[in-house]
């Protein structure tokens, strides 16, 4: 089990990982009401998507924005429909895309890092159900400090960006 | 497919799919062929028939040649034109610059097609360049030209990067310095005058008195950097009256560091981080009101998503192809079986086993079908390759056609499926009546 999941493991590691204390006032996800955002409030997630699609791996995109005065780190993910969630890159490799796992990506201090199609994103492994257009799953999205839980949409096949994109939230 | 056999099949190398689907589509067919053949030897009659009407047979092969042609050129041209094009720009990680439009960026950086673009100015590059994630930030300058040759402005640690050493010569240390690439129109030891602008509106006369002096030489890098021609970059400022990148009292230095109050501008600035997550890190701290950063190679891939959309219409026209020129090699082949009626009808009636003479129709069949499917191959490959050498010469573009497993399976599928086609003319000749075709 990984320890970051138990809410009192993660709380810990938060307070003695964060000396800032917007970050370590509240490592725990929020969601706001439509779902479309969650975060500890220095660190937002906005826009979780994925593709529709029945493929046994799928790429998750969102965007983090760190509004905290420190450097978090990104680096990886849970859900209960995959396997294993991890964080890879866009690479073009003789003509033919691949995505490389990478171990953690670092988000600078005010800067928003977006995980975008070809380039940065969370790759669903072992993905147990097909992903239907519509429909919303849920993703725990790891950092640093602990986890984020928030929801992801899945968007049609072809989207290249979440359908409530540039909306504010 | 079961979870089980789908998760077996992933795992298994490349080449060993290729190999099992190329397996997959023959094994019929050997086995079919195996069974017809069994403890006869219709090779002599099979010859005898290819050879009597040997034009008919030639014609009907190269029908099928040019039509496999025509599907395997198609298959490895968008190949061969997909792997050119990100092998041109693999060295172009990160490319940061004013913001406007990324695929103009990227057709004037990477594959140097010239574009009046805004500069990114001394602050911004002092950013990029002393970002603690970068390992490389070099200016690249364009706009001056020589016999068509673009004159790009750069630093020396960029043609390190491009070519991981020069061919010949040695690198640019003053400003009237120059390193050719490998098909540039300038030799060691040539000097020559740039000329302001590019193709028909160069003007030339423009940098009069300015000479620069081949220095080194590049390997070919299949790229249209091959016959650019590079200077460094406070010399292009310098010709065009503009500050040097660098203060009055270092006004002999070449390359980097620059300084910010003396840096001129710069249309692109090429970035590379040694960490790959940091190039991403970088995309998106550069990604602002004031700067575009971008990966090539994401541009390139949306290019290539839509050529993929053209490759997939391709596809289906090469397979409707195949498929109404096996009904044709159907219909053809009814028709070159009456040719030999009589003397099938006579091989009958002297006793041959209908085995026999199916194995001969069905054998004089497959000869005809494999050899088309073979010279199309040649065919195929010959017409990418004349095609890519042209690309390659109106692009400098290094694109290089090869028959690869897609191709190969083509080839296979269509010789699969056309041999279990010519099964049916082989039963027709045992249907017809002998009495008949001995009296026509």
């Amino acid at each position: 089990m990984n320890p970051l999941r138990h809410p009192l493991t993660s709380a810990l590691l938060a307070a003695a990982l964060l000396a800032a204390p917007a970050l370590a006032s509240d490592d725990h996800a929020h969601h706001d009401e439509d779902s479309h955002v969650a975060g500890t409030g220095a660190v937002e997630l906005v826009h979780a998507w994925v593709r529709a699609g029945d493929d046994d791996t799928t790429l998750l995109f969102v965007e983090i924005e760190n509004a905290s005065d420190r450097n978090v780190t990104i680096t990886g993910g849970e859900s209960d429909i995959a396997t294993s969630v991890e964080l890879v890159g866009f690479r073009l490799k003789d003509g033919e895309t691949v995505y490389e796992p990478l171990p953690q990506v670092p988000v600078r201090a005010g800067t928003t890092m977006t995980l975008a199609p070809n380039g940065l994103a969370l790759r669903l492994n072992g993905v147990t159900e097909p992903m239907v257009e519509g429909d919303e799953h849920e993703i725990e999205i790891e950092f640093d400090f602990g986890h984020v839980d928030m929801h992801f949409q899945v968007e049609p096949a072809d989207a290249t960006r979440h359908s409530h994109a540039g909306h504010q939230h | 497919m079961p979870d089980r056999l789908e998760d077996a099949w992933n795992n298994l190398p490349v080449l060993a799919q290729d190999i099992a689907v190329l397996a997959g589509l023959v094994a019929p067919l050997v086995v079919i062929g195996l069974i017809i053949v069994r403890r006869l030897n219709p090779t002599p009659l099979a010859g005898a028939m290819l050879w009597r009407y040997r034009f008919s047979n030639a014609l009907f092969v190269t029908l099928i040649a040019i039509s496999v042609g025509i599907g395997v050129g198609l298959i490895s041209q968008e190949r061969a034109l997909r792997t050119g094009t990100a092998n041109a720009a693999d060295k172009f990680d990160l490319i940061i610059a004013a913001p406007g439009s990324e695929m103009t960026m990227m057709l004037a950086a990477v594959y140097l097609q010239p574009s009046d673009v805004p500069l990114l100015d001394g602050q911004t590059y002092s950013e990029i360049a002393n970002h603690e994630n970068v390992d490389l930030a070099a200016p690249i300058a364009f706009g001056d030209s020589y016999r068509g040759a673009p004159v790009v402005g750069t630093t020396a640690d960029f043609i390190d990067h491009l070519t991981g050493g020069l061919e010949e010569g040695e690198i640019f240390t003053a400003h009237t310095h120059a390193v050719s690439g490998a098909l540039a129109p300038a030799q060691i030891g040539d000097t020559f005058e740039p000329a302001h602008g590019h193709g028909a509106a160069a003007e030339q006369g423009a940098h009069a008195g300015v000479t620069y002096e081949v220095v080194g030489r590049m390997p070919p890098t299949g790229s249209p950097w091959d016959r650019a021609i590079l200077v460094p970059v406070e010399a292009v400022w310098d010709v065009h009256g503009l500050a040097i990148g660098h203060a009055p009292e270092r006004a002999d230095q070449i390359g980097p560091p620059f300084d910010a109050e003396y840096f001129p501008g710069t249309p692109a600035v090429l970035v590379r981080a040694e960490a790959l997550w940091a190039n991403y890190s970088l995309r998106s701290e550069f990604t602002r009101g004031d700067t575009m950063a971008f990966f090539p190679g994401a541009v390139l891939a949306q290019l290539h998503s839509v050529m993929g959309d053209v490759r997939q219409v391709m596809s289906i026209m090469a397979i409707v192809t195949q498929i109404l020129v096996a009904a044709s090699v159907l219909t053809g082949l009814v028709i070159l079986m009456r040719l030999f009626a009589r003397r099938l009808a006579l091989l009958r009636a002297l006793g041959a086993p209908d085995r026999y003479v199916f194995a001969v129709v069905w054998s004089y069949a497959g000869a005809l079908i494999g050899a088309g499917a073979l010279l199309g191959l040649v065919l195929g490959y010959g017409a990418a390759r004349v095609i890519s050498r042209i690309i390659t010469q109106r692009t400098d573009i290094l694109v290089q056609a090869s028959v690869g497993w897609p191709e190969i399976h083509l080839v296979a599928g269509f010789v699969a499926i056309t041999m279990l086609l010519a099964l049916a003319p082989a039963f027709m000749v045992l249907s017809r009546n002998i009495i008949t075709d001995l009296r026509a």
